[in-house]
């Protein structure tokens, strides 16, 4: 194949999987890798620097989006991107040194992970009786969102900050080490820890993704692990096919069809377990 | 607060403009590289091959951004596309430093501060 042969390929590959991911409401991050390393054979840390650049591009395309929905709370953002960068720092320090079966066998252990919110339902609407702890309280971090079903706003706390920061550096370093924006597990600490309203922790989470990613990223292509024929084709389809995805494409709500696509998904986490068992990928 | 609004809604149009402006400029990096190809991107003439070896077996594009201005001034494949690349990795930086003057303006010292350490740690990142 030739240089721009693979360039096409890769464009439309990636859009495939952008296209898809939107259309279920997965992260085309966590797509990317598995794409890349499995069906074309690229090493797995070219394919995580290509992955860091989808993420990047699909948290700040949706910037413009976050002032208008009024879900995203900038000031707990701005808060646990502390503990997710500094996360990203030590994940990115930290790959260099995992060997690369480990890499795969995690990924595909994160995929699987990530498919539990699609199962069942995770956290709670609007969790009652929360008492903000202290640092929440200093902060202001509590908030309201605009809900249509209720009526008008709903004033929400948020409490367990320290709790909350300890689980984002841990999603910070998994973002590093495999290239994904780690949502699932960014909803689960806000959820759990720090028991916001699910549709406040999903914004949010999007919206620290991408400053999360780049922390990471800035390092990774120092290391050259952002190849230019890889991370850019790709990035282009991602974003390309997302849009497409969810505003031309019907967005599948039907729980039922989106269930149907579990399997996929859960295969490509067992492959991506199964080659790094086996020591592949070096 | 409606300062705050506004300056919010800039910076999202900012970001927006970014991405586009970075896809651009990978676009044309790729349209240079189908016409006349760039020898730094790849070890042997099938690309799929180059691609499944590790990074650290070396990898002959611009690593630095300076490198990578160089190598855009001189019209490379590579080089253009690393530069719409570099525009995209810098939006969230933008992002964050948005943040910190939003804070300021509120008169919030203390988010101000936190904002402007998550500006510090990415620093960290960018010039190691």
């Amino acid at each position: 194949m030739t240089l721009s042969g693979f360039a096409v390929v890769a464009f439309f590959a990636a859009a495939g999987a952008g296209a898809f991911g939107a259309m279920i409401g997965i992260g085309g991050g966590i797509l990317i890798t598995p794409l890349l390393t499995l069906v074309f054979g690229v090493h797995i840390h070219f394919a995580i620097g290509a992955s860091l650049m989808v993420v990047i591009a699909t948290s700040s395309g949706a910037a413009a989006a976050f002032v208008r929905d009024h879900l995203t709370n900038l000031r707990v953002g701005v808060v646990l991107e502390v503990a997710t960068v500094s996360g990203a720092l030590t994940g990115a320090a930290l790959s260099a040194h995992v060997p690369v079966p480990l890499l795969f066998t995690l990924f595909g252990a994160v995929l699987l992970v990530s498919l539990v919110p699609q199962l069942v339902k995770l956290g709670e609407e609007l969790p009652e009786g929360v008492v903000p702890d202290a640092v929440s309280r200093y902060l202001k971090l509590g908030s309201s969102y605009p809900d249509p079903a209720r009526g008008g706003d709903v004033a929400y706390e948020v409490t367990r900050v320290p709790a909350g920061l300890a689980c984002m550096y841990g999603a910070g370093l998994l973002s590093a080490l495999l290239g994904v924006g780690s949502g699932p597990f960014k909803v689960l600490s806000m959820d759990y820890a720090m028991r916001l309203p699910m549709k406040v922790s999903s914004a949010t989470s999007n919206f620290m993704m991408g400053v999360t990613a780049a922390a990471s990223a800035w390092v990774y292509f120092d290391r050259g692990w952002v190849h230019p024929l890889i991370a850019g084709p790709t990035a282009l389809g991602a974003v390309a096919g997302a849009a497409l995805g969810s505003r031309v494409l019907v967005k599948l709500t039907n729980r039922t069809v989106r269930l149907m696509f579990l399997p996929v998904l859960a295969w490509i986490g067992v492959e991506m377990i199964r080659k790094g068992l086996a020591g592949g990928g070096r | 607060m409606e300062d705050a609004n506004r300056l919010e809604r800039r910076v999202g149009m900012i970001l927006r403009g970014g991405v586009v402006l970075a896809a651009l400029v990978i676009v044309a990096g790729l349209v240079l590289l189908a016409l006349r190809g760039d020898p730094a991107l790849a070890t042997t003439a099938d690309a799929a091959h180059a691609f499944t070896q590790a990074p650290e077996a070396g990898v002959r594009f611009a690593k630095t951004p300076r490198a990578v201005l160089a190598a855009a001034a001189r019209v490379e494949a590579g080089g253009v596309i690393q530069l719409g690349l570099l525009v995209l990795m810098t939006l969230p930086v933008v992002r964050v430093a948005a943040t910190v003057l939003l804070f300021m303006a509120e008169r919030e010292a203390a988010m101000a501060l936190i904002a402007f350490s998550v500006l510090v740690l990415l620093s960290f990142g960018a010039l190691d």
